[in-house]
This record gives structure tokens, sequence and C-alpha cells, in this order.
């Protein structure tokens, strides 16, 4: 049987904290802290890995709902015109695009749409687009502070 | 066909706008090797053959904590003298920040007898010696953290406790009080550029050169900080007192006796310039740096919440806050940290330029608390 990847991921967080990590002279503090860092880093990979897929779906997902909110709100000059066309070529394009990518270039093209806004966007138009990002942000950015809670920085997710 | 390139000139201080110059040109160097004990002593011995001959060097070794700098004590023996103990800062390739050792150096030179920091003695402002720009300076005793804390990244999350709350609690005003009341305009900093021409020069630059950053190390196109980047180059507001800004003023940055108290040294003064306080109120405010214990939020684990940190430090300072410049720079400091953590980090992690991708890579899982509070920040409007 091969050894699986949360098999192989164990034993290396074995070695680090039984046998590397007593190891270490005691006056090496940055490499005790990177340690530390490295099993820190391999203890929340092996809790993530399994649902890691389903999460960059999911973020891939909620890209393409906040594309598909702002496209039509979108209107104003020239610019606007075309990277309003451009987000709704891309979320065409990309629907059977792996996750990641599909992701960066629904990234890439609301970002335009931002910036053409920024140049000759109807104000209503604008205003209204800010809304409906900072809406989806707000939400995105809720569900990553809870994939990344287990590292310990966040009050509001992590227990702190 | 060539096409030519013009590079513009970012609307920056001077110094700065060189810097983010200068780190293109870097970009595309091989993976940096993090320096051994051994090689570090080398080259303070060639450094100190110039600076100091006949001096030995002894005891060298690197220190933990930061983010940002290569950091290695060591013990300098000169004839003559007893033997001495410093600390040199050396810049990686790149890190979380991009920073000068010479604005560092002249400003721990300026404050010294203001407020308590470390006194820098030598500087290699061009890595003429280190091989990358490199600042030495006294090792001062204390520690940015009680000793019942393990492990602290950078400061973040630090417990101080009590009785050691309410003893640096009037140390920490004093400290941030004599900053923005430093009379900066007397002091000899040559690197540092006053933004003089109108109330929002001070803020604009500031803005342009973060922007400068996201553009060059964005590694994703995040809508919300598009957002952010707009709302903050439309809403700039006047300042209307030019002030001594620290820039990454709060507990974790500072040294203390652990037996008394007593703040030895402030430190990190490597983001300092000359601009709007409210900007440091506005990061030291940020949730990341303070505590949450049994419900109660903790302003750098000091002030049981904002107003009693603003009633404080306009106690303290003299200094009235304006709550929408505080705003602003709300929006500002969430902006600035997650083109830190996100942008900067990340980026030097994936090129292998620093000497703690591991740590770069830790800390940018803050980047979404940033992208959320400014999502929540933006939606309130341009006023609190």
């Amino acid at each position: 049987m091969n050894p699986s990847v949360q098999d192989r991921l164990g034993s290396v967080l074995r070695a680090l904290s039984g046998v590397i990590l007593p190891a270490l002279p005691k006056d090496a503090g940055l490499a005790q802290e990177q340690a530390m860092l490295a099993m820190g880093h391999i203890q929340i990979i092996l809790a993530q890995m399994d649902a890691a897929p389903a999460f960059e779906e999911e973020e891939a997902a909620d890209l393409a709902a906040m594309a598909e909110a702002v496209a039509p709100l979108a209107g104003g000059g020239p610019a606007t015109d075309q990277a309003q066309h451009n987000l709704r070529s891309t979320l065409t394009a990309t629907v059977q695009v792996a996750p990641g990518k599909r992701t960066a270039a629904l990234q890439h093209a609301i970002d335009a749409l931002l910036c053409a806004l920024a140049v000759d966007g109807a104000p209503d138009a604008r205003a209204a687009v800010k809304s409906a990002v900072l809406k989806h942000g707000a939400a995105r950015g809720d569900k990553d502070r809870r994939w990344f809670a287990a590292m310990g920085f966040d009050m509001d997710y992590s227990g702190g | 066909m060539m096409v030519e390139r013009t590079t513009a000139v970012i609307d920056t201080e001077p110094h700065l706008a060189g810097l983010l110059e200068a780190r293109k040109l870097r970009r595309d160097q091989p993976p940096y090797e993090p320096r051994s004990d051994e090689a570090v002593a080398g080259l303070l011995n060639h450094f100190f053959a110039d600076e100091a001959p006949g001096a030995e060097i002894s005891g060298v070794a690197r220190l933990g904590g930061g983010a940002s700098k290569e950091q290695f004590c060591f013990t300098l023996t000169r004839p003559g003298r007893d033997a001495e103990r410093y600390v040199l800062r050396m810049d990686p390739l790149e890190g979380i920040t991009e920073t000068s050792r010479q604005r560092e150096y002249e400003i721990l030179r300026a404050m010294q007898g203001v407020i308590p920091v470390p006194r820098p003695v030598w500087l290699d402002a061009e890595g003429q010696y280190f091989g990358r720009p490199a600042v030495i300076m006294d090792l001062v005793p204390g520690s940015p953290k009680p000793s019942s804390m393990t492990l602290s990244v950078t400061g973040l999350g630090t417990v101080l406790g009590d009785p050691l709350r309410g003893l640096i609690r009037p140390q920490y005003l004093d400290m941030l009080a004599k900053i923005h009341n430093f009379d900066w305009a007397a002091a000899d900093l040559p690197s540092y550029a006053a933004p003089t021409a109108d109330p929002k020069q001070a803020t604009r630059w500031l803005i342009n050169f973060w922007k400068e950053l996201l553009e060059q190390d964005a590694v994703v196109r995040e809508p919300v900080i598009r957002l952010a980047t707009q709302w903050l180059e439309e809403n700039v507001p006047g300042c209307e007192k030019l002030c001594f800004v620290h820039g990454d003023f709060r507990t974790g940055n500072y040294l203390f006796d652990e037996a008394t108290g007593q703040v030895t040294a402030m430190l990190d003064w490597e983001m300092s310039y000359i601009g709007d306080f409210h900007a440091d109120l506005g990061w030291l405010l940020q949730p990341v740096f303070g505590t949450r214990i049994d419900g109660v939020f903790r302003v750098s684990d000091i002030f049981e919440g904002e107003e009693d940190f603003i009633t404080a430090y306009e106690a303290a300072s003299g200094n009235r806050v304006d709550r929408q410049t505080l705003h602003y720079f709300k929006v500002f400091n969430d902006w600035k940290s997650y083109i830190l953590v996100s942008a900067l980090g990340v980026r030097a992690a994936r090129e292998q330029h620093n000497h703690q991708d591991v740590l770069l890579t830790f800390l940018a899982a803050t980047g979404p608390m940033f992208v959320a509070d400014l999502a929540r920040l933006l939606a309130e409007g341009d006023a609190p």
C-alpha cells in the first residue's frame, strides 16, 4: 500500500516535534521558532486537506456570484463598457476552468471593472457596484477568516 | 521593434522613491541564502578591520523574533576597552517591509535622550561590507514579552497581564506622546523629507508609496483592496500638524524589564516618517495588535477598549483626535497590513528572497482579517 499524504505529513510532523526541535541548541532562537512554525503549518494543513478542494470550489463560486451581481450594475463610458463586457466574457469562459484559475481570472476582471468605473463610470453605477462588492467581499472574507482560524491570530474566530 | 519603457518616478518621499526603484532590480535575483553565524563573523571581521583596527569579534549568534531583518548579536572587544555587545540588523533581498537602514540609523540617533531607544553605532547604508544594507546598534537588555509566553509571532497577541499592564501604560503613553511631539524640524534627519507643499501631501505620499508596493508585489487582485485603494486616494485628509510618526508602535515592539516593568527600548522604527499622528493611532488600535480575554478587548493588552486609549492619549500628548481622520487611518492601516502580509510577505516567500519564508506564509493567514475589516469600514462610508 502506498503511504497516504496524511501519513507522510504526519511522519514529518513527528520528526520535527520529537527529534529535530529537541536537538536544536537552546540558544538557536530563530531555528526553534521556524521549526515550531513548520509544525504549526503541517498540523493545520493536515486538518484542512480533505476540505481544501471544496474550499477552492466555493471560493470560485463566490467570486462568480460577485461578478454576476456587479456586471449588470456597471454603466458609464467606453472604458466601463469594455470592462463590463470582459467580465461577462470571463464568467462564461471560465465555467469549466479549474477553481483556482477561475478565481484568479474573475478577480482580474472585477479589478479591471473597478478601475474602469473610476475612469468613466456613472456615479450611481459606481456606488451600486461598490456596495455589491463590499457585501460579497465581507461574506467571503468571513469564510476565509474561518478557514485560517486555526492559525490563532483572529480573536473573533480563533477563540482568543 | 523595441518598445522603450519609461519609468515614472513615484510621487512620494524622494528617499523612499529610490527604494521603490531599487527593489525592482532585485526581483530576478536567485534565492536568498540565510547567513550562517560563521559567515556573519567573517563579515564583521572585515568591517571592523576598517572601522576599529585591532578589535576582536566573538559570540556571534542569530536572534529570533521579527519578521523583516536578519539579526545577529555579537561581542566586540576593542584594544583597551571592555567587551561590548551589539546587534547587527541586515536586509534580506526582500521582506514583509521595504525600508531603509539609513533612516533607521538617523532616527535612532535623533531619538537619543528623547525616549529609550538603542544607540546606533555603525551604518553600512549601501551594503558595501555586508552585501546588503546593515546597521549596528547597542544590544539593549529587556524582553518584548513576558517569559511565560512561549511563541509569539512578531509580538502578535502578546499578553502582558497584571501588574505589567499598569506599569507599562504610562510609559507607553509618554513614549507615543514624545514621538508625536518630537521637533523633527530641528533634528538631523537628512533622508527624511518634510511634506510641506500642501496639507494633503503627507498622506498622499504615504498612499503612493504603499500603492506602488502593492502594484509591484500583488499576487492576487482582491476587489475589496482595489476599492480601498480608490477610497484612500479620493478621501485624503488634510494634516493640521505634521508630526513624527513611528509607523509600527504597539506592544511587541518595545523591550521591558520584566521584574520592574521599566521600558528599556522602543524598537522597529523602520516604517517611520513625517506625517499625520492619526496613522499611529489607527495602527495600534487594530484588533490584531491587541488581546481579548474574558470578553475584554485591550489595545496593546493595556487599554480597556478604544475610548480608554484615546482619552489617555489626548491627555498625554495634547493632540486632539479627529474621529473622521482616525476612521481614514483605520482604513489605511488595514490596507497597509494587507499589503505587508498578503503582497510583500507572500511575494518574498514565493521568490525565496527571505530567510523566514515559513513565517511569512504563516502571517499571510491574517490577510482575510484585513479584507473583512476593510469591507466593514468602507461600508460605513466616509465618516464614522
